[in-house]
């Protein structure tokens, strides 16, 4: 029993990390694609970010049955009852995601070290309000797991976050050549070695394209 | 004519025409300083959602409906509200404006909105949404709506090229219309074909403006 629930969650957490990569398989927290900072401060967002997914994450899997009320007034615009509730959904994840965002703001001007106050402070907006921990809420919610499960799916997925960032980081320090011709340099080769990783997770999950049709 | 001295200590003479279609290409969020493009924003939902045009008009509407309203009532917090504390506000209020938003397009588009699955909610806190919420000036209604405007037009145009795009080369078809008897590139209908068609457009823009760029201001800054 034990253990048919351990090997559960694990594949959870795995899936989550990996096969069901969020950055590569659905494409969801490609906002700092862009902007990478190598100035030492990625950890500092990593973990203001899986901090901030992780609570809201809980916070929303607590507070997500009191969409129905709202929701039940959508009813009378001829929604189904599941559709109006995901439409309150964003309301709801924007809700408990600045909750969170409060409570990070506060514990990190009082409890981190002074050196790294500013940055984490400069940081904090955007590792909380990103696509990628929405993202994860809403993956989460519409698989409707328990609330273990969706511990695990969102630690797997933060996971999968930080490997597939680290994937890209290295692979950026590769390509920053003059070999790579000036309208490719900065966003473009970065999507294309994206666009290859993408390839080789997908084939993990097993994706087969269909033959010409 | 306005002098002004450069690092090496010659006068570089720049006219008011220079400046003025030098501020203009920063405000122009169309081509110049294209949201998905250039600033590397919004890219979830056109590399993820937009494989087709039907798909990518839904996202553009969808996302123009929030970025104009939000982008507007968050300037007017400029001062109310601590810098750091905007992005609050901004996803709050586009979460909200996205109800009515998601109502209308259901009735619109119906299944088709609902395939789009997550990628519409998401869009409360996308980059294009929330990233003037680190703006610590108040820059006043038409100018906001100007910005706003460009932006939305700008990410549109970029999504409905790139879903048609895609929708050929991965089904032969626009709009659903049979354009080709089959499909060309089937991958560019998932993720990696997205990110590599994205990718190649981006370098083609980038090429563009880059070239654009040195002709209208390199050129004329020395003398």
């Amino acid at each position: 029993m034990f253990i048919d629930k351990f090997s559960g969650l694990l594949l959870i957490g795995v899936s989550g990390s990996f096969l069901a990569n969020a950055v590569l398989c659905r494409a969801v927290g490609l906002d700092r694609v862009k902007n990478m900072e190598e100035d030492g401060s990625e950890g500092i967002f990593f973990t203001l970010q899986t901090l901030c997914s992780l609570a809201a994450s809980c916070l929303f899997w607590l507070v997500r049955d009191l969409a129905e009320a709202p929701a039940s007034f959508l009813e009378q615009f001829g929604i189904s009852k599941y559709y109006s509730e995901v439409f309150i959904w964003p309301l709801f994840i924007a809700l408990v995601t600045a909750v969170v965002f409060i409570i990070v703001f506060v514990i990190t001007v009082k409890a981190a070290p002074y050196d790294k106050v500013t940055s984490a402070a400069r940081l904090l907006p955007f590792a909380a309000f990103n696509t990628f921990v929405s993202g994860v809420i809403l993956l989460e919610s519409s698989a409707r797991h328990s609330f273990w499960e969706m511990v695990v799916f969102t630690i797997g997925s933060n996971v999968g976050y930080i490997v597939s960032y680290w994937m890209l980081r290295e692979g950026d320090r590769l390509l920053r050549n003059r070999d790579v011709p000036e309208a490719f340099r900065g966003l473009p080769v970065r999507l294309l070695y994206l666009s290859a990783l993408a390839v080789a997770f997908y084939a993990l999950t097993g994706h087969i394209l269909s033959p010409l049709l | 004519m306005r002098d002004k001295e450069d690092k090496k200590g010659t006068y570089v003479s720049r006219s008011r025409l220079m400046l003025n279609s030098e501020e203009a290409q920063q405000n122009d969020f169309i081509f110049f300083n294209n949201t998905v493009l250039i600033q590397g924003l919004a890219l979830t939902p056109v590399i993820a959602a937009a494989a087709t045009l039907k798909d990518a008009v839904i996202l553009a509407i969808a996302a123009s409906i929030i970025i104009i309203p939000t982008r507007i009532i968050g300037d007017a917090t400029v001062g109310w509200i601590k810098t750091r504390l905007r992005i609050i506000f901004y996803a709050l209020v586009a979460a909200l404006i996205l109800i009515p938003d998601m109502v209308l397009l259901y009735r619109w588009f119906g299944s088709r909105f609902i395939a789009l699955g997550l990628y519409i909610p998401l869009l409360a806190v996308d980059g294009a949404v929330t990233w003037r919420a680190s703006v610590s000036q108040k820059e006043g209604v038409r100018h906001v709506f100007r910005n706003a405007f460009s932006t939305a037009l700008g990410y549109s145009f970029v999504i409905c090229l790139i879903g048609t795009v895609r929708e050929i080369l991965g089904k032969g078809t626009v709009w659903g219309l049979k354009l080709l008897n089959g499909a060309l590139f089937p991958a560019s209908s998932i993720i990696p074909g997205g990110l590599l068609i994205t990718a190649l457009f981006a370098a083609f823009w980038q090429g563009i403006t880059g070239f654009l760029k040195k002709i209208l201001f390199a050129g004329g800054k020395e003398q």
